[in-house]
């Protein structure tokens, strides 16, 4: 069973603290849960921590066993990060990359399983046609969804994505998103996705976390942590939480405030 | 909220096998083609010597040695097959050892000789002909190679040292590499520098690969090694493929990356000692070999590799051909010929095909 909670977890990164003490709520299998805060505030090393364990101390454990307690095997088997840089444009075709991926991490599947996960996953973001065109001839949109299918196809318990939709369009966007929270649903799973695009984040997560400096300036059910005072201080913007014509939240972001001029 | 699902086309798993099954088809003739071309390599480079003797009788004289007369009979089973067996190993084994240092470490400049390896096995070399005449009483075809890979191996388990201690990346490690080259031909410069104009000579000489220098017994030696080391590498195959997508994609999805490049560095070093301790430098066949396969095969290690053994192999015994029709009556050191040979061929192969010969 996925659960997955972090108390008190300090990062030193070449000896410079990035995370100071974080503790989050605990996430539960079936979540989708997001990860927001201006750049350098840590998304990126949280997700590192929990995925590989770097420069961590304490803190974080999946289904109750402490991440530095687990050997590198078990760890892969269960865990999945989705860099933020997209797999480099080699002369490889995404079907070879990713069987690749499947076949190093054995998973033991037969041609025939495998080629049906491939398929069923390569379908679902949209890449069917370009399986067998060569990575350095795809967009850098379809070479980050590439990235998402190798972050899938040992079905992780913890799938992390770091900025999943930076390179992508508004379709792909919304496909991206909702590919991954059905995954955490159908599956069991949980889901962490750092984000910029917070309307993405509010409409897709089951769970907010806030980070800013290394610290959690808040965290819990989207619509009740984001507000008009917790983005002046995080992001130091003036901006509003609006509803659609469907009663969606929906963010306004009208200004950057003056350096200095929030808390 | 409504979003619109992609539609899945059904049996999408065996549409792309299916599909795939073609291209793997394709790589696998032109992995026989390679074959070929390599095994008639062979037997150009075994008929061409100047002696007087047709592939006709050469083939005969192979298979029923007893047919041969006492002269032919030593140009056959003492010249010529194995100088063209050796020609072979090295081949492969250099271009095996290069596939992998340029995968591993992400870098296409990379091969055995951008680690120092070669560089150490000359400097190797070169201390045992300065120094020999006061080692004395030990047999000279013995201890030149012996030094040449015992400094090839230090060299490599420095690298290997500095990279772990360091944690070092790949980029560290090629700068260490070349740190290495530098060093080492700094101190076969100096070892030059004091010795005698005739043990000069010694050495430059050794350093310029010739593989007549062979005889069996280093013709099993590099074949027997070669022959340990390939299971080994065709094992690590999909996670070689894997590391094209990026070190740090498959960090994150938890392949060993540390692993597999301390066991390729250890590869690398063992092939690449071995191959020139006996034959000295033959540069161009490490870094050149795997992108002609590259660029023929594409980069999916499982034909990558194969193919890299192959073209190696049958570069290294055109050159090796050539070295001996070239100039009448004498045979030119194999390490003048594979660059005069292989850069034209490198050139056209570029122009042919840029897309897959560039590097991301």
């Amino acid at each position: 069973m996925a659960v997955m909670s972090v108390a008190d977890l300090h990062v030193r990164l070449s000896g410079r603290e990035i995370l100071k003490g974080i503790s989050l709520p605990e996430m539960r299998a079936g979540q989708m849960v997001g990860l927001i805060g201006p750049n350098a505030s840590g998304k990126s090393t949280l997700l590192r921590a929990i995925a590989m364990g770097n420069g961590t101390q304490g803190g974080i454990s999946l289904g109750g066993k402490p991440v530095t307690a687990m050997k590198r095997a078990e760890r892969a088997a269960n865990i999945s990060l989705m860099p933020q840089t997209p797999p480099l444009g080699s002369t490889l075709t995404p079907f070879e990359l990713l069987r690749s991926y499947a076949r190093a991490t054995n998973l033991g599947l037969s041609n025939a399983q495998l080629g049906d996960r491939m398929g069923e996953l390569l379908g679902k973001l949209g890449l069917l046609p370009d399986a067998h065109r060569k990575l350095n001839e795809l967009s850098g949109g379809k070479r980050q969804l590439v990235g998402m299918c190798l972050a899938m196809v040992n079905e992780p318990k913890y799938l992390l994505l770091d900025e999943p939709t930076s390179a992508l369009d508004l379709r792909w966007q919304l496909t991206a998103l909702s590919v991954a929270r059905n995954y955490a649903r159908s599956r069991e799973a949980i889901c962490v996705a750092a984000l910029h695009d917070i309307n993405l984040a509010l409409r897709f997560c089951d769970l907010l976390v806030v980070l800013k400096d290394g610290c959690v300036a808040a965290s819990g059910v989207p619509e009740e942590v984001i507000d008009s005072a917790l983005l002046a201080d995080v992001y130091g913007v003036s901006a509003r939480l609006e509803r659609c014509s469907q009663g969606a939240p929906v963010l306004i972001a009208d200004a950057a405030n003056e350096i200095g001029a929030s808390a | 909220m409504s979003q619109q699902e992609i539609s899945e086309p059904g049996n999408a798993g065996a549409g792309l096998f299916e599909h795939y099954r073609l291209i793997a088809a394709r790589r696998t003739m032109v992995l026989i083609c390679l074959f070929a071309l390599m095994c008639l390599a062979f037997l150009m480079d075994i008929t061409a010597g100047p002696a007087n003797l047709g592939l006709l009788d050469v083939l005969k004289g192979i298979f029923s040695p007893s047919s041969l007369d006492q002269r032919n009979y030593v140009i056959i089973w003492s010249v010529r097959l194995p100088d063209a067996l050796i020609a072979l190993a090295v081949g492969g084994a250099l271009s095996l050892a290069g596939v992998e240092t340029q995968t591993t470490l992400n870098n296409p400049l990379a091969s055995p000789f951008t680690l120092g390896i070669s560089a150490a096995a000359t400097l190797g070399a070169a201390f045992f002909i300065v120094v020999a005449p006061n080692v004395g009483g030990f047999s000279q075809t013995l201890m030149l190679p012996a030094f040449a890979f015992s400094f090839a191996m230090m060299a490599a388990m420095a690298i290997l040292t500095l990279s772990t201690l360091h944690g070092g990346s790949s980029t560290t490690i090629v700068l260490y590499g070349i740190a290495l080259v530098f060093l080492c031909e700094a101190l076969t410069a100096a070892l030059q520098y004091v010795a005698s104009a005739e043990v000069i000579q010694q050495i430059v000489f050794w350093n310029m690969g010739n593989l007549t220098r062979a005889g069996w017994t280093e013709v099993a030696v590099v074949s027997a090694v070669f022959a340990l080391v390939l299971p080994l590498s065709l094992r690590d195959v999909w996670i070689l493929t894997a590391l094209r997508g990026g070190e740090d994609q498959a960090r994150s999805s938890g392949l060993s990356v540390n692993r597999i490049r301390l066991v390729v560095m250890i590869r690398v070093a063992i092939l690449s000692a071995v191959a020139v301790c006996f034959v000295g430098t033959i540069g161009f066949i490490g870094l050149v070999g795997p992108h002609i396969a590259r660029m023929l095969l594409g980069e999916d290690h499982r034909f990558l590799v194969p193919g890299a053994c192959l073209t190696g192999a049958a570069l290294l015994s055109l050159a090796s051909c050539l070295s001996k029709v070239l100039v009448p009556g004498a045979i030119v050191p194999v390490y003048i010929i594979t660059a005069i040979i292989g850069v034209p061929v490198f050139l056209v192969l570029i122009s042919w095909r840029r897309k897959e010969a560039s590097w991301q």
